[in-house]
């Protein structure tokens, strides 16, 4: 039981890519910058595997997984390390979480107070992943200067939440790199305007039919010896996978 | 010996069979030593014991419908359990099981080394079915402590160093109706060649998921069950009720209603609280006389307290990420029983991990005098 309510969370790493709306317009005003961003880190679904490490100064744990994604609705994945928790499921269909446990043969309805807790103490969030608002449409947007990330010049962006959106932060700024559209940075600000967290990509690599970061660092800003890497180790894009693959028969079945 | 020719004829037949496009392989499992003690007095005498602890999971997919599995685990004991419990040997050496898959390979005064195998099955998948068919798992709890609904596998809330449990031999057909939704029908058999017939709904509503369940227990009584897990806001509830009903009127069980409660609530610091209650009719009459019958036996579901109400709490709190404190209690008003159990874990490195537990026993069988009982464990254990 302690172990799925650590791990609940983990199941919609899936969505940290996720969330955004379509874009087609050409010209670029700061909203277009952060849509196209947006747009470039998700496909109407995905297959993925990645990896999550929470480092310490004394300690690191990891934790390896498989991610089928469909939209903000579906999802489902599979632990692949370490061996205590390998093979175990998670899936989301709506509102709808299980857990699945292999090992003990048995179905667990999650209900969204599960997860709250992070794994290992994971610098995730419950409302980075739960909440369901969109940097595009929950924000408003200017471009404020330009700056190089890891070697490539980007726009700045700073993102206020709209009054009446569910935001938790008083402000976000955005590093999109001006040549593909990527974010490379974001540092999240409470309502007092104290930085709370900083989000770095790096390793930018292509999956699939593009090109998008494959590690994400997530560093607090209150300890900054602490962090939690997220890599992307496969990924594909735009998979066509039927809303009805989201079952508990597949999460006995999948591997 | 018949079930192991039948599943030779399945794998064969089927793996010669066009479905058969790949066959991978897997192993995993744990390596654990634990140090026990077991005293009624501090100061009195205590009982120690060692546990070395191996579990191995085989699993083979042949192409993509059909899976074999197989799992055992091994122990090697020694101590004063070992030396001067009357007959600890033969109970080790126990199969509950149709099939004897349990062996004590060298046994003597001091020690005992001992195997047995508590999933063998083959698993065929096609479409919306699933078959399977062997030593298996077949788990219908939805609470946390007592599970009136699981039928084929009561077991002990305290043995919490075989969270696997064993299994039971069966034949079970899943139909998964649609992607929340499933039905199906199991059939065991016993160790006393009876069988045990049931099917079970189960089924995704508003949030909640539904359990309706009925079937024959060991040839002996009619189950009727059900149960729901889900939430109300934060708090995560579930519950279970079953119904056992003796087939012939002359049978010295009278009929039973067993069932439970659980609510969860996650706090926002992450102290994590659960409370469970159960209400068993069948604990008037439970043959539960003794705190080995209690901790040591294959449970039936008639068995699952000694008393019939009981009540369970815990807490469990992560001090840092990876130390993990929590304390467990039962109590149970009709005998004046108590249960605590605090316990640590400790996780070292990815694959290793540290645990400490203690459980503390007081209770009054038969009115007579207060029995109590110490355990505490030491475990370390590694998973590969």
């Amino acid at each position: 039981m302690k172990t799925n309510r650590l791990l609940a969370l983990l199941f919609f790493s899936g969505l940290i890519l996720s969330g955004g709306v379509g874009f087609s317009q050409e010209e670029v005003s700061a909203k277009q910058i952060i849509a196209r961003a947006d747009k470039n880190m998700e496909g109407d679904s995905s297959i993925s595997t990645m990896s999550m490490s929470i480092i310490r100064p004394t300690w690191k744990r990891t934790l390896e997984f498989k991610n089928w994604v469909k939209g903000s609705e579906f999802a489902l994945t599979l632990v692949t390390a370490p061996a205590k928790e390998k093979d175990m499921t998670f899936l989301k269909r709506g509102n709808d979480m299980w857990n699945y446990l292999p090992k003990i043969g048995r179905m667990i309805k999650l209900p969204p107070s599960m997860m709250s807790q992070g794994w290992m103490g994971s610098d995730y969030t419950n409302d980075d992943v739960l909440n369901e608002t969109s940097l595009v449409d929950d924000f408003s947007h200017k471009i404020v200067g330009k700056e190089e990330i890891e070697g490539r010049s980007c726009f700045m962006i700073e993102m206020i939440p709209h009054e009446e959106s569910l935001v938790v932060w008083g402000m976000v700024i955005s590093w999109v790199s001006e040549k593909e559209f990527l974010f490379m940075k974001k540092e999240y600000y409470d309502e007092d305007s104290y930085l709370v967290r900083t989000e770095l990509a790096g390793d930018i690599k292509k999956m699939d039919d593009r090109f998008i970061p494959t590690r994400i660092e997530i560093i607090p800003a209150d300890d900054p010896d602490q962090k939690t890497l997220v890599r992307i180790l496969s990924m594909d894009f735009d998979v066509p996978i039927e809303d009805n693959f989201f079952s508990q028969q597949n999460m006995k079945r999948i591997r | 010996m018949k079930v192991k020719i039948a599943l030779l004829l399945l794998i064969a037949g089927l793996s010669g069979s066009p479905v058969s496009a790949q066959v991978s392989a897997s192993l995993n499992g744990y390596l654990s030593n634990m140090q026990s003690v077991m005293f009624e007095n501090a100061d009195g005498q205590w009982v120690s014991d060692n546990l070395v602890h191996n579990r191995l999971n085989f699993k083979t997919y042949f192409g993509s419908h059909l899976r074999f599995n197989a799992e055992l685990r091994n122990r090697f004991m020694y101590g004063e359990t070992v030396k001067y419990f009357p007959g600890y040997a033969d109970l080790i050496d126990k199969d509950q099981g149709w099939q004897d898959l349990t062996w004590n390979l060298a046994s003597d005064s001091s020690y005992l080394i001992n195997t047995s195998i508590d999933r063998l099955f083959l698993d065929f998948s096609l479409g919306r079915f699933q078959l399977t068919v062997g030593r298996q798992r077949i788990n219908w709890g939805m609470n946390f402590v007592w599970n009136p609904n699981d039928i084929f596998n009561s077991y002990s809330f305290f043995d919490f160093d075989y969270v696997e449990r064993p299994g039971s031999d069966a034949v079970r057909l899943q139909m998964y109706i649609n992607s929340t939704s499933t039905f199906e029908m199991v059939g065991k058999i016993n160790q006393d060649d009876q069988w045990s017939l049931a099917g079970l709904v189960k089924f995704s509503l508003a949030g909640t998921d539904f359990q309706f369940l009925g079937g024959v227990l060991d040839e002996k009584e009619f189950v009727i069950g059900t149960g729901f897990s889900g939430y109300l806001g934060p708090v995560s509830l579930s519950g279970e009720l079953s119904y056992l009903d003796p087939i012939e009127d002359n049978n010295p069980q009278p009929s039973v209603f067993i069932g439970g409660l659980g609510a969860g609530y996650n706090t926002p610091f992450n102290l994590y609280i659960q409370f469970e209650y159960l209400y068993n009719q069948a604990a008037e009459e439970s043959q539960i006389s003794s705190f080995n019958d209690f901790y040591y036996r294959n449970l039936t579901v008639r068995d699952l307290s000694f008393a019939p109400h009981t009540l369970f709490g815990s807490l469990t709190y992560p001090i840092t990420p990876l130390i993990n404190l929590g304390v467990s209690g039962m109590f149970f008003p009709k005998i004046n029983g108590l249960y605590m159990g605090p316990s640590l874990d400790f996780s070292l490195r990815n694959d290793l991990d540290f645990s400490l537990y203690i459980q503390y026993f007081e209770f009054d069988f038969n009115q007579g005098p207060v029995q109590k009982a110490n355990l505490g464990f030491l475990r370390l254990k590694w998973s590969f």
